[in-house]
């Protein structure tokens, strides 16, 4: 998109006033639903995601299941009133993308083998955007997968650097993400810092690319101290209830 | 020691016994799970306080008949897998039914077979976290002996989450708010002796 002559970086700071290796803030709740088995809830700026994960349950439909390990799906949407312009719903090239990459990143970490023949199930809601989406489902999803008390390697953390008014930047927002040179989302394990998700949009020089790497993989760990501290939150907590009661049988009922 | 734990968190440096919760990565030891960690002198675990229910042989569950196949039954058993229960006769048992059962084998593919069904009616059915089921028998089942003695109620109790109760309706209602007690109160100590006040007092009123 051609700029229409924002200046991105202006005396040693950005659009929004923030520093160049600068979040911006991040706020997660683990456990949020009733009725899935993990949720998350994540505000990333003005970015604001939903994620419900589901299972291991039954693998349906049952030609996708695999006898070695469990399933996960990933499903990335927008919210039709996520964005300015309306969305139109449903899935596209893009979200497609995004869903796919992420379940690939996810299932570097979660053990799989664990649950053979099974489906986990991983579905992230954008209910408002504003750059960054990819990052902050991914960021809420592994999350929400610890919640739900999947076993996993390690966590995802998710953050993207790039270039803007020509300064290499951390976790850019919807203008320099716009009017910007170049945008590097990526997602490591944060312990063993292995990169899971990896993408580039734009061009960057060797030492730029480098520089955003390493700024990105800074953002990321950052990151998960914020997850780390939304989930041991979640067991501070008054746990819900047992579940509501599911049936009450009577002799009359069942058929002798 | 006790301490909350996230998965990828380093439980050791030493290469001690792993339990359930935890793996082993160039001789240390890290968590899986988002839990509690246990950890001895020799011993680390992590136990989780939320997660589906994987079917172990030899464990009793309540399950719902969901299918019917010539001299067998399939059934629900509020997990990723299903059991398999074959029938001496076909009519022994049918679709919508409760049964409580035995797991005798889990195959490497999760084909759960069970066996020694009994149905199970006239009474309540509740669903609780599977992980939650060990605290609500208690040591030696001294939490079950309680609410049952107590209450006077019938109380099944299967290890995948399921528990249902037999008995006067007051009685069950004062059983299920001692389950929401444990539940709340399931890593505090003595619980077994409060959840017993606890329902002394509530049975008399």
């Amino acid at each position: 998109m051609k700029n229409p002559g924002i200046e991105l970086f202006k005396d040693g700071k950005r659009l929004d006033g923030r520093k160049v290796d600068e979040l911006r803030p991040i706020k997660i709740e683990a456990g949020v639903l009733e009725r899935a088995d993990g949720s998350a809830y994540l505000e990333w700026g003005a970015n604001k995601v939903l994620v419900a994960v589901y299972g291991p349950k039954e693998c349906l439909p049952r030609h996708l299941s695999d006898p070695y390990k469990a399933v996960l799906t990933y499903r990335y949407n927008m919210a039709p009133f996520s964005v300015d312009d309306r969305k139109r719903p449903g899935p596209d090239r893009r979200s497609t993308e995004i869903s796919k990459i992420s379940a690939e990143a996810l299932e570097k970490v979660v053990l799989l083998e664990q649950f053979p023949n099974s489906m986990i199930k991983v579905f992230c809601e954008v209910l408002q955007a504003d750059a960054g989406t990819r990052c902050a489902s991914l960021t809420a999803a592994s999350v929400a997968l610890a919640d739900a008390g999947i076993p996993m390697r390690d966590l995802v953390a998710s953050c993207a650097a790039g270039k803007a008014g020509g300064e290499v930047i951390l976790d850019l927002g919807k203008k320099e993400d716009n009017f910007g040179e170049a945008d590097v989302p990526i997602a490591i394990t944060p312990h063993d810092e292995e990169i899971v998700l990896f993408q580039m949009d734009g061009a960057l020089s060797k030492e730029e690319f480098q520089k955003a790497v390493s700024l990105a993989k800074q953002g990321c760990k950052t990151i998960h101290e914020i997850q780390k501290a939304a989930l041991k939150k979640r067991f501070e907590q008054v746990k819900p209830p047992i579940k509501a009661v599911k049936t009450e049988i009577k002799k009359s009922e069942v058929s002798k | 020691m006790r301490e909350i734990v996230i998965p990828g968190e380093k439980l050791s440096d030493k290469n001690l016994k792993t339990g359930y919760g935890a793996y082993v990565k160039q001789g240390k030891i890290y968590a899986s799970m988002h839990g509690v960690a246990i950890k001895t002198n020799d011993y680390v675990k992590v136990v989780p306080l939320r997660g589906k229910y994987m079917p172990r042989e030899g464990d009793q569950v309540i399950g719902i008949i969901e299918g019917m196949r010539f001299k067998a039954a399939f059934v629900e058993l509020n997990s990723a897998y299903n059991g398999y229960l074959s029938l001496e006769r076909e009519d022994e048992c049918h679709v919508g039914e409760l049964i409580i059962a035995r797991v005798i084998e889990v195959s490497n593919v999760k084909n759960v077979t069970l066996e020694g069904a009994r149905p199970l009616y006239d009474g309540k059915l509740l669903e609780v976290q599977p992980v939650k089921i060990p605290r609500i028998i208690g040591k030696n089942g001294s939490m079950m002996k309680i609410l049952r003695d107590t209450t006077k109620t019938t109380i099944f109790v299967g290890r995948n989450g399921r528990i249902f109760i037999k008995g006067e309706r007051k009685q069950i209602l004062n059983v299920e708010k001692a389950l929401d007690m444990i539940d709340e109160q399931a890593h505090t100590h003595g619980l077994t002796a409060r959840v017993k006040q606890f329902l002394e007092q509530e049975v008399k009123a």
